[in-house]
């Protein structure tokens, strides 16, 4: 199959319905659709988009991938999308794959993330997408577009800070975390563990505040590869109860897709 | 037994009464609606001679 190349792909949108796969038909007249198509299918483990090979260097280094796509099914995972890579000897191999779940009003809007991933040189890629195994036969699942947006290569690291992988490709993100700490009357402090939304690499330490009159602090005191755990303390050390909301954010290095 | 909706209408004497104020704080959701009703978000308070913290989450901006 041939490549489609840049001239497609100038302002890095790939369009599901110039792509159709071998399962998915080109609904015509969507009203938000871009292009007013999609491509649909219905039922589990069919193929919607495949773009085909792309020569080599068609795209290069790093992208952020998200895909537009609509379903009426209810299960977690509705799409499946695949990366394919083939090297100048004709080898043809999965490089990756990613489960995506439907988020109502996001998916459907903006698209949802397919990874950060990273374009190697000379190799030829493929892209496909296919409904989820657990789809059931009389549920849709329909894709509009791909999207991928470069992202500044100074951004890539190999993090040295603490609990990193020395020579892993990661990207700096800031999260933002808003969560509420409860507490029963037994002591002056309880606990919460924040677990990071995207598989990291590493992270720099987070700054959090409580909102509780002055009244209360916030203690970091455990670190895992996933997750922070924090305590909710009263400044007097006097026992509380409710509910004490701690606002922070972090800097992460979320892990690249090295496709 | 303290009730949500004794809290509702009668914040003030349950605030009053220790006995009472011992079943609130072991109880966040009772606690929240004290201070719901108080329309306060942090109260410090003494029960049984001990001093006391209450505190209920704030809403984030839309």
């Amino acid at each position: 199959m041939g490549s489609d190349g840049l001239s497609i792909n100038i302002f890095n949108i790939i369009d599901a319905s110039q792509h159709p796969g071998r399962d998915g038909y080109v609904e015509p007249n969507v009203e938000d659709a871009r292009n007013r198509k999609y491509v649909k299918v219905f039922g589990p483990n069919h193929i919607i988009m495949d773009t085909g090979w792309y020569q080599p260097n068609s795209f290069l280094g790093l992208h952020e991938m998200s895909v537009r796509w609509y379903t009426d099914s209810l299960v977690e995972y509705g799409a499946v999308i695949e990366y394919w890579k083939r090297d100048q000897a004709g080898n043809q191999t999965l490089s990756h794959k990613i489960d995506l779940h439907f988020m109502n009003d996001i998916s459907d809007e903006f698209g949802n993330k397919a990874g950060v991933a990273y374009f190697h040189e000379n190799m030829e890629y493929k892209i496909i997408i296919k409904s989820h195994p657990s789809v059931a036969h009389d549920e849709y699942v329909a894709v509009d577009y791909m999207s991928m947006l470069p992202v500044d290569k100074q951004k890539v690291l190999s993090p040295i800070v603490h609990a990193g992988v020395d020579g892993v490709p990661a990207i700096a993100t800031e999260r933002d975390f808003w969560i509420s700490i409860q507490g029963d009357g037994s002591n002056y402090k309880y606990s919460y563990t924040y677990y990071f939304p995207e598989p990291i690499v590493s992270y720099f330490y987070p700054v959090a505040t409580a909102w509780g009159g002055g009244d209360y602090y916030v203690a970091f005191h455990n670190w895992n590869a996933d997750s922070i755990t924090m305590w909710g303390v009263h400044r007097g050390g006097n026992n509380w109860s409710g509910s004490l909301t701690v606002t922070g954010r972090i800097v992460v290095y979320e892990s690249v897709i090295s496709l | 037994m303290v009730t949500i909706d004794e809290i509702k209408y009668n914040a003030d004497a349950i605030l009053a009464d220790d006995e009472k104020m011992k079943e609130v704080i072991q109880d966040p959701k009772l606690v929240i609606q004290l201070l719901e009703t108080k329309k306060v978000y942090n109260l410090k308070i003494t029960v049984d001679g001990e001093d006391f913290g209450l505190v209920r989450s704030i809403e984030p901006p839309i």
